[in-house]
């Protein structure tokens, strides 16, 4: 027996050195010509950018930038609205913000008027159904993917 | 491709400790190799560039899965905590009378049955021969965790290899 770390990486480095490369699975070729021809087949918009013909990289270049500046425009357009808008729209924003408010006052007496045992008790059957669905979902992970 | 197959597919599943996600990785690799290989063909050293592509690939599905399943997937099967202390003593020669055949498949087995924490960046020091420094660049934890995991992974072989009666104490003089 041995306490001596180097003794025990020597004898490991010794181990991997002599190790000879897995080998392959015989399907692994297949697999990947399959996946190159099927590669090929598709057409150019379905592959990455890089793969695009020169024209349509040119003519998508142009058609992003020219809608950034639509985009921009439109921006602009709307915060000069905003600006010039007449009493109308302050009118709507406020009638909006009552409308919050009366909807977060209900909530409120609703939620003092559930007994507080209620209250925890759902929480805690909330929790134990997350649990579940997250413990349900590991194992299926663990038996049909890590396990494969 | 042939000359590669089963280096690429050995990287990936001596990291991942699981044939079938190799099997995907090793597709992987070799996909982009096909997507690069104008530069590849001219490339002095293209089992170098497999070799890298295939550890990168394999590393990035590791984390990908660790951040996502790490809760149940990891804390269960006991990561994070080190059952193996270093401070033991571990059996240091090996068994003579164990064919090389038999020998190879014990250690695959072994490498197998360690925890990814332990497993991966012991893979990476004695068999993708990479450094403290770069393995802890690779996997983002300090040097001093590596150097810790890989000392602990080693000791934790010894003993898997030594259940399987490959390993035996040294006699004494």
């Amino acid at each position: 027996m041995s306490r001596d770390p180097d003794k025990l990486e020597q004898l490991i480095d010794g181990l991997a050195r002599s190790q000879p490369a897995r080998r392959a699975p015989d399907s692994l070729q297949a697999h990947v010509l399959a996946q190159i021809a099927f590669q090929v087949q598709l057409p150019w918009w379905r592959k990455g950018f890089a793969h695009w013909p020169q024209v349509a990289r040119g003519l998508f270049l142009v058609a992003s930038y020219g809608f950034i500046k639509l985009a921009m425009a439109g921006v602009v357009s709307v915060i000069e609205l905003v600006r010039t808008s007449d009493v109308a729209g302050v009118e709507t924003l406020h009638r909006t913000g009552e409308a919050v408010s009366a909807t977060v006052s209900l909530g409120s007496l609703v939620l003092h008027a559930i007994p507080p045992l209620w209250l925890y008790s759902g929480a805690a059957f909330g929790f134990v159904l997350y649990a579940v669905l997250f413990g349900l979902g590991t194992f299926a992970y663990r038996t049909l993917y890590v396990q494969r | 491709m042939q000359a590669y197959q089963d280096m690429v597919f050995s990287t990936a599943a001596r990291l991942t400790g699981n044939d079938a996600q190799a099997q995907d990785i090793a597709q992987e690799v070799f996909l982009k190799a096909y997507e690069n290989f104008p530069t590849l063909r001219t490339s002095p050293t293209p089992g170098g560039w497999l070799k890298t592509v295939a550890t990168r690939l394999t590393l990035n599905h590791l984390s990908r899965y660790r951040r996502r399943w790490r809760f149940f997937s990891e804390l269960t099967t006991g990561e994070g905590s080190d059952a193996t202390e270093v401070d033991f003593p571990t059996p240091d020669t090996i068994v003579a009378d164990i064919d090389a055949g038999q020998r190879h498949a014990i250690v695959e087995q072994a490498l197998r049955e360690l925890p990814e924490h332990q497993r991966v960046p012991l893979v990476l020091y004695h068999f993708e021969e990479m450094s403290y420094d770069e393995i802890a660049e690779q996997l983002r934890i300090s040097l001093s965790k590596v150097k810790t995991d890989i000392q602990r992974a080693r000791a934790s072989m010894a003993k898997i290899l030594a259940r399987r009666g490959m390993l035996q104490a040294a006699e004494a003089p």
